[in-house]
C-alpha cells in the first residue's frame, strides 16, 4: 500500500510537471488541435468516399465504420498522450538519457514513462471523440453501464497494445545500439489494422495480426463484440479479451525493456 | 573504514574497426575487425568515510567511465564496487538513496521550468520528510543562495546557476556519498570559487564523503587531501598532494634580491639566473631547508627581498602523467 502511494505521487508530480512544460509553449497546442482535427477527419471522409461508393468494406457498413474509426482515434490519442516518450528510446540509449533515471532510488521504466507525460495528444482526442460519437449515434448504442465497460475495457486494451509495441520495439535499441527506429513503420501498420475491419486483408495476415502480432485487438475485435457481430466461440466479450491481449503485451514489452537494460552502456565522455 | 572500495575493477569497450569507403562499410557488414580496449584497466582503491578525493587525468583516461561504474549506471566487465558495503549494480535503489551525483556536463533539472519544481520531485522521489527538506534548503541557501533564483525557469539560468542548482538537487536528500565528475567546467572566477566552498561546506557539516574529478588543479589543491591519478585506464598515482610533490618535484625555487649586484653560489642549491641584483636558486627541500639557505647566503652579500615558489602542481601533474606513459 505505502509502495502504491509513493509511486502515485511521484507520478502525480510528474505529470503535473510535463504539463506545466508543454504549457510553457501554447501556440503549439493550437498547432496540433488544428493538424490533428485535419488529419482524421480528411482521413474518415476518405473512407466516407469509399463506402458511398462501393456499398461497404470487408463486409462492414458505414455506420460500425464509423465507430471503428472513432475507438481507433481514441486509443491512438491516449497511447500519444501516455506513452509518445517511447518513440525516442533509441535516442535515450545512444545518448545516455537514462542516467538520470538509474541515479535516484526508483524503477527506471516507471520514470521513463511519466517523465513526458504528453498534453498534446489531448488534441487527437478532440477529432477522435468527433468521429467517436458520430459512430455511436450512427449505430445506436445505447449507453448502457455493460456497454461503457466494454467500450473502456477497448480503450484501455487498445491503448496498452499499442504502448506495448513501442517499448517493445524501442527496446530493442539496447541490442541494435541505433538511432533507427521501427516507430514508423509500426505506426503506418497501426492505422491500417486498426481503423479498417480486418477482413478486407488476406486469410494469412489475419492470422498473423489475430495471434502473432495481435494488432486485430486494438479496435476490430472488440467493436465487433460491442457491435454483436456474428457470435463468436469464446464465452467471454471480446473487449474483456483486447484488455487481458494488452495487459500480457504490456508486461512483456516491459520485460524486454529489463532485460534491455543490462546491456546499457550509458555514454561517451 | 573505507565507505567505498574498488577491487580489481576492469571495463572492456568492443571496439570495431571501420575500414574507409564503400567498398570498407560493404566488406564490414561480414567481417568484423573487433579489438577490445580497457577503458578501466584493474584498478583498485579504498576512500574513507568524510575524505575528499581528487580523481584525475587527462581526457579520456577513464575518469568518467570510473564515476558512472561506481553510481551503477554502467556495468563493469570484472572486479568488485562496494558503496556502503554494497554493489550499486546488484542493489542500485538501496545504493542510489545515500548517493549523490553531479555530471558538469549534464543536469537533471527540467529545462522549462523553475528550479523548484525539479526539487519538489526530487522530495517525493527519496521520500526527504518535510522537516528534513526544509533543513537542508535552508542550508543549500546559506552556502549558494539558491533562494535567489529558486524560481527562475532553469533554461533562464547562468550555467553558475545552473551548476549551483544541480549540486543543490544532488544535496537534498542528505547523501552520505557525492560524486561530482568535473563540477567547475566552464565556470567562471566567482563561480568556481562558490562551487569550491561549497564542496568544502558540505564536506565540513555533514561528514559527506566527495569523489571529485576535474581538469581544474586549483580545485585539487585548494580541496583535496588524497589525489588519485589514472592514465590510460590505470592507477599510476595515489596518496595526497604534497607527498606526489616531495616524490616527482621534490624542488623549490629561492628567489633572493640583493642590495648590490652580487653572483652568491652555494654548494646545495643550484643558482639558475642571475640578472642584476637578483639571483634565482633551485634546491631540494630534503637537502636543505630555505631558511638555512637565505642564511648562508646573507653571510656573502646582503640580501633585501626573498621569495619561495614551490613546484607548481600543474607541472608536477605533468611529470605524473608522462612517468606514467612510460
Amino acid at each position: 500500500m505505502q509502495i502504491v502511494k509513493y509511486h502515485v505521487s511521484v507520478a502525480a508530480t510528474l505529470i503535473r510537471l510535463s504539463i506545466q512544460s508543454r504549457l510553457e509553449y501554447p501556440f503549439m497546442l493550437i498547432g496540433h488541435v488544428l493538424a490533428n482535427c485535419v488529419q482524421w477527419v480528411a482521413g474518415f471522409a476518405a473512407i466516407k468516399f469509399v463506402v458511398d461508393s462501393f456499398g461497404s468494406l470487408g463486409g462492414w457498413g458505414y455506420e460500425s465504420l464509423a465507430f471503428l474509426y472513432g475507438m481507433s482515434v481514441l486509443s491512438h490519442g491516449l497511447a500519444v498522450i501516455l506513452f509518445i516518450q517511447t518513440w525516442y528510446m533509441a535516442y535515450c540509449v545512444v545518448e545516455g538519457e537514462y542516467d538520470m533515471f538509474l541515479l535516484r532510488p526508483m524503477g527506471v521504466l516507471f520514470q521513463f514513462l511519466f517523465e513526458d507525460f504528453n498534453l498534446i495528444g489531448i488534441t487527437d482526442m478532440i477529432p477522435g471523440l468527433m468521429v467517436f460519437f458520430y459512430g455511436c449515434a450512427k449505430v445506436h448504442i445505447t449507453m448502457t453501464f455493460a456497454n461503457i465497460s466494454m467500450i473502456l475495457f477497448a480503450l484501455i486494451g487498445g491503448t496498452l497494445i499499442r504502448g506495448a509495441v513501442w517499448i517493445f520495439c524501442g527496446s530493442l535499441s539496447f541490442w541494435t545500439k541505433s538511432t533507427a527506429n521501427f516507430t514508423d513503420m509500426v505506426g503506418a501498420l497501426f492505422e491500417r489494422v486498426s481503423m479498417y475491419p480486418l477482413t478486407i486483408y488476406p486469410k494469412w495476415a489475419q492470422v498473423i495480426f489475430t495471434y502473432l502480432l495481435p494488432l486485430a485487438w486494438i479496435t476490430f475485435y472488440p467493436v465487433k463484440g460491442i457491435l454483436g457481430m456474428e457470435g463468436s466461440v469464446i464465452p467471454v466479450p471480446m473487449a474483456a479479451v483486447s484488455l487481458g491481449v494488452g495487459a500480457v503485451m504490456f508486461v512483456l514489452s516491459c520485460g524486454l525493456f529489463r532485460l534491455g537494460m543490462h546491456r546499457y552502456e550509458s555514454a561517451g565522455s | 573504514m573505507n565507505i567505498i572500495k574498488v577491487n580489481h575493477l576492469v571495463k572492456e569497450y568492443k571496439k570495431i574497426k571501420k575500414e574507409k569507403g564503400l567498398k570498407g562499410a560493404v566488406k564490414n557488414l561480414f567481417v568484423q575487425d573487433i579489438e577490445y580496449v580497457r577503458a578501466v584497466d584493474d584498478i583498485s582503491f579504498g576512500i574513507e568515510k568524510g575524505d575528499i578525493a581528487a580523481y584525475i587525468g587527462p581526457n579520456g583516461a577513464g575518469k568518467s567511465t570510473t564515476v558512472k561504474m561506481l553510481s551503477g549506471i554502467m556495468q563493469p566487465s570484472s572486479g568488485e564496487i562496494l558503496i556502503n558495503g554494497m554493489s550499486p549494480q546488484k542493489e542500485r535503489k538501496r545504493v542510489v538513496r545515500n548517493l549523490g551525483v553531479v555530471f558538469g556536463q549534464r543536469s537533471q533539472l527540467n529545462w522549462n521550468l523553475r528550479l523548484g519544481e525539479t526539487y519538489d520531485l526530487l522530495k517525493r522521489i527519496y521520500q526527504i520528510d518535510d522537516a528534513l527538506y526544509e533543513k537542508n534548503v535552508k542550508m543549500l541557501d546559506e552556502i549558494f543562495q539558491i533562494s535567489e533564483f529558486i524560481d527562475t525557469p532553469v533554461r533562464q539560468l547562468s550555467l553558475g546557476q545552473r551548476m549551483r542548482g544541480d549540486l543543490a538537487a544532488a544535496m537534498l536528500h542528505s547523501p552520505e556519498i557525492l560524486f561530482l565528475d568535473e563540477p567547475t567546467i566552464g565556470l567562471d572566477v566567482e563561480a568556481k570559487y562558490s562551487v569550491r566552498k561549497f564542496i568544502k561546506e558540505i564536506n565540513a557539516r555533514n561528514k559527506t564523503t566527495i569523489i571529485l574529478t576535474t581538469h581544474d588543479l586549483g580545485d585539487v589543491q585548494e580541496l583535496c587531501r588524497r589525489l588519485i591519478i589514472i592514465n590510460n585506464g590505470k592507477i599510476i598515482e595515489d596518496g595526497s598532494l604534497d607527498e606526489l610533490a616531495d616524490r616527482i618535484a621534490p624542488y623549490r625555487r629561492l628567489i633572493i634580491d640583493f642590495y648590490h649586484p652580487a653572483v652568491v653560489r652555494h654548494p646545495k642549491a643550484e643558482l639558475i639566473s642571475v640578472d642584476e641584483a637578483r639571483a634565482v636558486y633551485k634546491f631540494r627541500k630534503d637537502e636543505i631547508t630555505a631558511a638555512r639557505l637565505i642564511e648562508d647566503i646573507s653571510r656573502t652579500a646582503p640580501i633585501k627581498e626573498v621569495g619561495l615558489q614551490e613546484a607548481k602542481i600543474d607541472d608536477i601533474i605533468r611529470t605524473a602523467y608522462h612517468a606514467g606513459q612510460a
